[in-house]
């Protein structure tokens, strides 16, 4: 049950070029990384001009027209996959709206403070999602995974007192803590989001 | 006479250098300081929750 997934910090992503297939021009750059918090997916990106006296771009890339997420860049097909700003979805569309994650304060269900989110990590593959954040508590990295429990708002991040026991420090062991936390949301039949 | 003479021009000649090349640093730092702040205005990317999460507030 325990797949092996692929894991990168939202942040990281945030400065990759995007890659087109067909020719392997850079159309352009990702700037902001906007994810569904409730279903955890992954809506899409806003972008920026390539250059030197680059601007952000009305065009925005969803992630139903991404080949793939890798390291070093973010592939498409061709610049044809990038939506125009009238064809954008509609959550990618109202980014005035979108509210960054990044600061806000994480508290536990049984009323810990956890820290402040820093970073959001996503699992990248055909289905690209959130599926955990980065929180920083006293200087000291962890790492926890969301669920469909979890309550955010640009207030405050609730997560379920039991996703205590499966916070990590290092983002390399956090993915195993993924896969064994949706084991155990799957388990009690609560992954009310998972299949979403 | 002469000496003073030339030695005015030359003084003149090397403060118009200087001039130039304190115009010519002062340019070089706009252009420097506007290509900085291009740069970072661009890279201020962040990571956005979609406003669905905020309707779900408290729903769960």
């Amino acid at each position: 049950m325990t797949d092996q997934i692929n894991l990168v910090r939202a942040s990281e992503v945030g400065k990759l070029p995007v890659v087109t297939i067909d020719g392997g021009e850079d159309a352009a750059e990702i700037k902001d990384v906007v994810y569904d918090a409730s279903r955890h997916h992954l809506v899409g990106f806003t972008l920026n001009k390539r250059g030197w006296f680059r601007g952000t771009m009305k065009e925005t890339l969803a992630t139903e027209n991404v080949a793939g997420i890798g390291p070093d860049a973010v592939m498409i097909e061709s610049d044809a996959c990038l939506n125009a700003a009238d064809s954008a979805p509609e959550q990618l569309d109202r980014t005035g709206e979108n509210y960054s994650v990044i600061g806000v304060p994480v508290v536990s269900s049984g009323g810990a403070a956890l820290g402040t989110v820093v970073d959001v990590v996503i699992e990248t593959g055909p289905d690209p999602k959130a599926v955990g954040y980065e929180v920083d508590n006293d200087g000291n990295r962890i790492f926890v995974p969301t669920s469909a429990q979890m309550g955010l708002s640009g207030d405050n991040l609730v997560v379920p007192a039991e996703a205590d026991e499966f916070v990590r420090n290092d983002l390399a062991g956090f993915g195993a803590a993924v896969s064994s936390f949706r084991d155990l949301l799957a388990g009690r039949g609560d992954a009310r989001g998972a299949t979403s | 006479m002469r000496m003073d003479a030339h030695t005015s021009r030359k003084g003149g000649v090397d403060m118009d250098i200087i001039v130039i090349l304190l115009i010519a640093l002062v340019v070089i730092a706009v252009i420097g300081a506007l290509f900085a702040f291009a740069r970072t205005r661009q890279r201020s990317g962040s990571v956005l929750a979609a406003p669905e999460a905020r309707q779900q507030k408290g729903s769960s």
